[in-house]
C-alpha cells in the first residue's frame, strides 16, 4: 500500500490528522476501541492496471493450445475430405507442467512467459446460449450481459460509473479506461458518466469553450457532443503527450510493422509516463476469422501476437511496472471442432489467457472435452467468462465481490484463483488465535506499528467490534457481539494492509 | 406512403432545404449546385439526383480491358512477385478511380449510394483488382435498382464470395458434411433480415443457417481460367451441389441458391423491407429513425416489389425528410469528409488524382489510418458509423486536416514517409464563385451558409465575420486588390468555418 492510500484511509477517520505517528495511534486504541477504517473502499487499490487484448474474429482455441494427446482432436481436424487443420504432435510445444497440451508452434516467446509461471490459462470459457454472430458475441463479451439481453453499456463503463457513484475522484484529463483504437466500443460505454477515451493518433486541436444557449435542436445536440469530445480530447491529449514524452523511447525490441506492437509499446509509454488509466483495451482484427485457408492465416495470427505480447511484458519488467499490470487475451468465441474444406466455422468455448508477474501461472479447468460436443460439434463451455471479470475486479482492483452484481456483472459469480497473493495486492497473512474463536481472539502483530483495524462479515459489511492492544505483540478482538460465521480481518501494519480470516463458532 | 413535402409560399424549397437535400445525396456539395437546385425546384432536383451517371472508364482501362494484366497468376517463383506488385498497382488505380468518381460526379445520388451500399455489402479486396472492379459495378448497376436482384448479383459476385468463403461451402462427400456457414449466416444477419425482426423476434435459427449453407453449395470460380471474362464469373457445377432435401425457414424441398433467395425474400419479406428501409433512413435522415415512418416506408418497398428508386424518392421527397429536426445531425464519414473537401473546395493537383500512379500519396495512408478506405472494412460488419466518425482519436485529425487545407498548409508540403501532398486551394477563385463576393458581410454569410448545414450562433457568426474583416472597415474589401490581403482573409474566415463543430455534420 502506498502512503497516499494510508492517508486517504486515515482522512476518513474522525480523529486523525492527515499524518499521525504510530505512537498516537497506539494510544488511541486505548480510548477508542475501533479505529474507523473507512468503508469497503479501503480494500480498493488504485495502482493496478488491466490490459485487454481482444482477438476479433473468433480465435481457434484448439490450435492455440493444442490437445495433441487427444486422438479425437486429430479425428476431427485431420479428415481426408479436407485440408489438414491440425497441428502435429511434433510441432506443438508441450507444457512442462501439463504435458497433455501444447502451445501453437508460433507461440514460442509466449511459451517462455508461461514457463516462467506468468501465464494463467483458463480452459473452456464461454457463456450460456452462444450466439454465433461475431457482433452479438463481441457485444456480449464487452457488456458482460446474458446472451438474451441487449445492454448498450460495457462492464468497464459500468464499473467507472460505479466508482463515480462511490465518490471516487475521476478526472477527464486522466481517463480511467483508454481504448487504443480509432473508434469506441461498448466496453467503455456507461449510462451517464464518461471517464474513458480512445487514443490512437494524437493531434492537439484548439479548445472550444463556448456553448449553445437555449433550446437544443438535434443538430445542436450533435454539435455539443463534438464540442465535448474536443474539450475532453484536449485535456487528456495533454496528459497522454506528457506521459509519452516522459516515458521516452521503448526499452524492449518490438516486431516491426505490427499494429499490435505499436499499440502495446504505446501502452507501456503511457503507464511509465504516469497516465493514470487503469484499463487499456486493444483489438486486433481480421486474422482470426479463419473460414478459409485457416492454417496459413492462423499461423500468421499466432506470430503476430507472440512477439508483441512478449516484448510488452519484458518492457514492463525492465521498467519495474510488471507487478502492476495483468493482460487478458481473449476472443468472442472459439471455432468449430470439425472443419470445413480448409477452415472452420464459428464455434463456442475456448481458452483465455491471463498474463502478468502477479498471475498464478498454470492451467485452470479441464482439457477440452472432445467427446461430448454439442450438436454443432462445438465445445461446451464450463467456465463463464464473467468469472474472469469478477476475478479481475475482486483480486486485481480490490472490489468486494458481493457488490459487483447486478450493476457491473449480471449475476453473482465465483472468481478464480488467478492472481498471486503478494504483499502488494491481497495478502492473507494475518494470524489469529484461537481460530475458530468463541468469545475473543488475538491477532498477531507489532502493536507499535498498527495504524488501522477493521472487521467485515462474509457479505462485506463492516462490524463494530472492540479491538485493543494486548501487550506489544497482539491485539485482542472481542467476539461476543458476533454471531457464528466467517469474518475478514484487515489491519494496517507499518503502512501495509494485511488481511486474514476469522471463524466465529458459538 | 409517408407524407409528401409540397413546397409552398409559406414553406418554400429554399436554400436551407435544397442544401439539406443535396448534402444528403452528394458528397461535397458546392454553393452553385444548391442555388441551381432552388431555381429548379424540388421535383426536378429529385429527378436530377436520381439519375444514374456513368463514370469515365478510361482511367481504369488498363486493367478493365488490357489482357496483359489479366494473365493467370504464375506459380511461386521469380515471376510471382512482379505479377503481384502489378496487381497491387492496379488495385490502387481502382481505389483512386472510385474516389475520383466522387469528385467528378455530377449532381447524382449514385456515388453517395455506392458508399452506403458498400458499407452494407462490405467486402475486403484480395489481390485481384478486376474482382474489385466487378463488385464496384454490381453496386453501381443496382444502387437504385431492384433490391432482390441486387442481392442475387451480390450473392454470385466473386469478390464477395472469396471474402465470405462461398466457394468452400461444398456438398457432402462420402456422407461427410463439408459445409462452410460463413455466407449463409452473413447473408441474413448483415445483408437482409438481420438477427431479429422489428419486434425483437429471431428471424432464423442455427439450423436455418446450416440448411441455407447446404442449399448454397455448388459454386466455384476458376482462378486458372485463361479467359478473364470466364475467370471473373462464379460458375455452377451440379457435382458440387448438395441436392438433398432441406428445410429452410419452415419450407422443405430440394432447394438451390435461387430457391433460398426466393424463400428468404418471401418468408422474411417484412423483416427485410423493414431493415433495408431502416438503413435508408439512417443513411439519409437520422441515426435514430422514427420506427413508424420506417414501417410505412417498408410497406411501400414491399408494394413496389423491392424496387429501390421509388422508395428512395418517397423518402427524400417527404415532410419527414425535410423536418428541421433532421438538418445537420448526421456525421460525415472520413471519405465524405476528405473527398467532400476535395470536391467542395475544388482542390487540385493531388498527385494521385492527376496522374496514373500506383502510389496514392497522402490520401491512402490518411484514410486508412483514420479507419475508412474502400474495400478495407474494420470487420465483416463494415464500419460502426454515426458518432463513431467523430470519436476522440480521429476528430482532432479531421479538424486539423480541414484547417490545414484551407490555410494552404498541405500545399507543397513534403512528408518523407508518403509523397508530396499538394491539396492546392485557390481561396480567391473559390470565393468569387459566390455572387456575394463583392460585399464583406455578404461573403462571410454566404461562405457560412454554403459550408455549414445549420446557422452558427451569434458568437460564432461574429468570429467568422471578424476573421474576414481582419480588423478593417467594411468598405476596405476588394477581392481583386492584393493590398486588401483577400487570400489571407478568406483563408482565416474559412478556418473559422471548418473549425466549427457543424462542419463535421451534414
Amino acid at each position: 500500500m502506498k502512503r497516499r492510500d494510508l492517508l486517504r484511509l486515515l482522512g476518513r477517520s474522525t480523529m486523525m490528522a492527515p499524518f499521525v505517528s504510530a505512537t498516537t495511534l497506539t494510544s488511541a486504541f486505548a480510548t477508542e476501541p475501533v479505529i474507523p477504517l473507512g468503508d469497503v473502499q479501503s480494500l480498493r487499490r488504485d495502482d493496478t492496471i488491466i490490459v485487454l487484448i481482444r482477438l476479433f474474429g473468433g480465435n481457434d482455441g484448439l490450435n492455440t493450445l493444442v490437445p495433441y494427446t487427444n486422438p479425437l482432436y486429430y479425428k476431427y481436424r485431420r479428415d481426408d475430405s479436407m485440408t489438414d487443420l491440425s497441428k502435429s504432435p511434433e510441432s506443438v510445444q508441450p507444457l512442462g507442467n501439463h504435458p497433455s497440451l501444447g502451445f501453437h508452434p508460433n507461440l514460442k516467446l509466449f511459451k517462455t512467459l508461461y514457463d516462467e509461471g506468468k501465464v494463467a490459462i483458463v480452459q473452456n470459457v464461454g457463456y450460456p446460449d452462444q450466439d454465433f454472430s461475431h457482433f452479438r458475441s463481441t457485444d456480449i463479451w464487452l457488456s458482460a450481459s446474458d446472451a438474451a439481453i441487449r445492454d448498450e453499456t460495457g462492464w468497464i463503463g459500468r464499473y467507472v460509473e460505479y466508482l463515480y457513484s462511490q465518490g471516487e475522484k475521476l478526472r477527464i484529463e486522466n481517463p480511467f479506461a483508454i481504448e487504443i483504437a480509432t473508434s469506441r466500443t461498448r466496453l467503455t460505454r456507461a449510462k451517464n458518466e464518461d471517464y474513458t477515451a480512445t487514443y490512437k493518433f494524437p493531434v492537439p486541436i484548439p479548445d472550444r469553450d463556448e456553448h449553445n444557449r437555449g433550446v437544443m435542436s438535434p443538430s445542436a445536440v450533435e454539435q455539443e457532443y463534438i464540442r465535448s469530445i474536443i474539450n475532453s480530447s484536449n485535456s487528456f491529449l495533454q496528459t497522454f503527450e506528457r506521459a509519452e514524452a516522459k516515458a521516452g523511447k521503448n526499452l524492449a525490441a518490438y516486431p516491426e510493422n505490427s499494429e499490435l506492437a505499436t499499440d502495446l509499446a504505446r501502452v507501456v509509454r503511457l503507464i511509465a509516463g504516469g497516465a493514470e488509466a487503469r484499463l487499456y483495451s486493444i483489438a486486433t482484427t481480421m486474422l482470426f476469422d479463419n473460414h478459409s485457408d485457416m492454417i496459413y492465416h492462423h499461423d500468421r495470427g499466432m506470430t503476430e501476437i507472440d512477439g508483441p505480447i512478449h516484448a510488452f511484458q519484458r518492457e514492463l519488467e525492465l521498467r519495474g511496472l510488471d507487478k502492476r499490470v495483468v493482460t487478458l487475451i481473449y476472443s468472442e468465441f472459439g471455432r468449430r471442432v470439425s472443419g470445413t474444406l480448409n477452415g472452420t466455422d464459428h464455434g463456442a468455448a475456448a481458452p483465455v489467457f491471463l498474463l502478468g508477474t502477479n498471475v498464478n501461472g498454470g492451467v485452470y479447468g479441464t482439457d477440452p472435452d472432445l467427446e461430448h460436443l454439442d450438436p454443432n460439434t462445438n465445445l461446451r463451455y464450463s467456465i463463464d467468462f464473467r468469472s474472469i471479470y469478477c476475478t479481475l475486479l475482486e483480486q486485481w482492483y480490490g472490489e468486494q465481490p458481493h457488490l459487483l452484481s447486478p450493476m457491473i456483472l449480471p449475476h453473482k459469480i465465483d472468481s478464480l484463483p488467478l492472481i498471486r497473493n503478494t504483499d502488494s495486492n491481497r495478502p492473507i497473512d494475518v494470524t489469529c488465535f484461537p481460530n475458530p474463536a468463541v468469545s475473543e481472539s488475538y491477532i498477531k502483530c507489532d502493536v507499535a506499528f498498527v495504524s488501522g483495524f477493521a472487521l467485515f462479515d462474509a457479505n462485506g459489511r463492516r462490524c463494530d467490534v472492540d479491538a485493543a492492544p494486548s501487550g506489544q505483540r497482539a491485539m485482542r478482538v472481542n467476539c461476543r457481539a458476533l454471531s457464528s460465521g466467517m469474518y475478514y480481518i484487515v489491519i494496517i501494519e507499518a503502512g501495509v494492509r494485511r488481511t486474514g480470516t476469522l471463524l466465529v463458532y458459538k | 406512403m409517408i407524407e409528401q413535402y409540397i413546397p409552398s409560399v409559406s414553406d418554400p424549397f429554399d436554400y436551407s432545404r435544397a442544401g439539406h437535400l443535396l448534402r444528403r445525396c452528394v458528397i461535397g456539395v458546392r454553393d452553385a449546385e444548391i442555388r441551381n437546385a432552388v431555381e429548379q425546384g424540388l421535383e426536378q432536383t429529385l429527378d436530377t439526383l436520381l439519375t444514374p451517371w456513368s463514370p469515365d472508364m478510361q482511367f481504369i482501362d488498363e486493367f478493365a480491358y488490357n489482357t496483359e494484366a489479366q494473365v493467370v497468376p504464375p506459380a511461386d517463383g521469380k515471376d510471382y512477385a512482379p505479377w503481384f506488385w502489378e496487381k497491387m498497382r492496379l488495385l490502387n488505380t481502382y481505389f483512386i478511380w472510385q474516389l475520383q468518381n466522387v469528385v467528378k460526379s455530377p449532381l447524382s445520388i449514385q456515388e453517395r449510394l455506392w458508399f452506403c451500399w458498400h458499407r452494407h455489402f462490405c467486402v475486403r479486396s484480395g489481390v485481384f483488382a478486376e474482382f474489385s472492379l466487378d463488385y464496384n459495378e454490381v453496386l453501381r448497376r443496382n444502387s437504385m435498382g431492384n433490391f432482390k436482384q441486387f442481392f442475387t448479383e451480390i450473392t454470385l459476385d466473386v469478390e464477395m464470395q472469396t471474402f465470405l468463403s462461398f466457394y468452400e461451402n461444398l456438398n457432402p462427400e462420402n456422407g461427410k458434411e463439408r459445409l462452410n456457414e460463413n455466407y449463409a449466416r452473413e447473408m441474413m444477419e448483415l445483408f437482409t433480415c438481420g438477427i431479429t425482426d422489428a419486434d425483437g423476434k429471431p428471424n432464423y435459427t442455427q439450423r436455418d443457417i446450416r440448411e441455407a449453407a447446404r442449399s448454397l453449395t455448388g459454386w466455384y470460380y476458376n482462378i486458372n481460367e485463361a479467359n478473364h471474362h470466364q475467370r471473373r464469373k462464379t460458375l455452377y457445377t451440379p457435382e458440387r451441389h448438395d441436392d438433398g432435401v432441406k428445410t429452410y425457414l419452415g419450407q422443405t424441398g430440394k432447394w438451390n441458391t435461387f430457391d433460398v433467395i426466393d424463400i428468404l425474400f418471401r418468408e422474411r419479406a417484412e423483416a427485410i423491407a423493414y431493415r433495408i428501409c431502416y438503413k435508408l433512413c439512417t443513411w439519409f435522415v437520422s441515426d435514430t429513425p422514427d420506427t413508424q415512418i420506417v414501417r410505412t416506408l417498408a410497406g411501400s418497398f414491399l408494394k413496389n416489389n423491392w424496387e429501390l428508386k421509388p422508395v428512395i424518392r418517397e423518402l427524400l421527397g417527404s415532410r419527414y425528410f425535410f423536418d428541421k429536426q433532421h438538418i445537420g445531425v448526421l456525421k460525415k464519414s472520413h471519405i465524405e469528409y476528405v473527398i467532400g473537401m476535395v470536391r467542395q473546395f475544388s482542390l487540385t493537383n493531388i498527385p494521385d488524382f492527376a496522374k496514373k500512379q500506383n502510389r496514392t500519396g497522402d490520401l491512402n495512408p490518411r484514410l486508412r489510418s483514420w479507419g475508412e478506405y474502400p474495400h478495407s472494412p474494420a470487420n465483416v460488419g463494415g464500419w460502426t458509423g454515426g458518432r463513431d466518425w467523430v470519436n476522440s482519436s480521429v476528430l482532432s485529425q479531421r479538424m486539423k486536416f480541414a484547417a490545414d487545407v484551407v490555410l494552404g498548409r498541405l500545399e507543397n508540403f513534403s512528408n518523407p514517409s508518403v509523397e508530396k501532398m499538394t491539396y492546392w486551394f485557390n481561396p480567391v477563385a473559390f470565393a468569387k464563385e459566390l455572387p456575394e463576393h463583392t460585399d464583406l458581410t455578404g461573403l462571410a454569410d454566404a461562405l457560412t451558409r454554403a459550408l455549414l448545414p445549420v446557422s452558427p450562433n451569434d458568437i460564432d457568426a461574429r468570429k467568422i465575420h471578424d476573421a474576414l474583416a481582419a480588423g478593417a472597415s467594411l468598405y476596405e474589401w476588394d477581392i481583386d486588390n492584393p493590398k486588401h490581403q483577400p487570400v489571407e482573409r478568406i483563408r482565416a474566415c474559412l478556418e473559422q468555418i471548418v473549425s466549427h463543430p457543424a462542419y463535421q455534420l451534414y
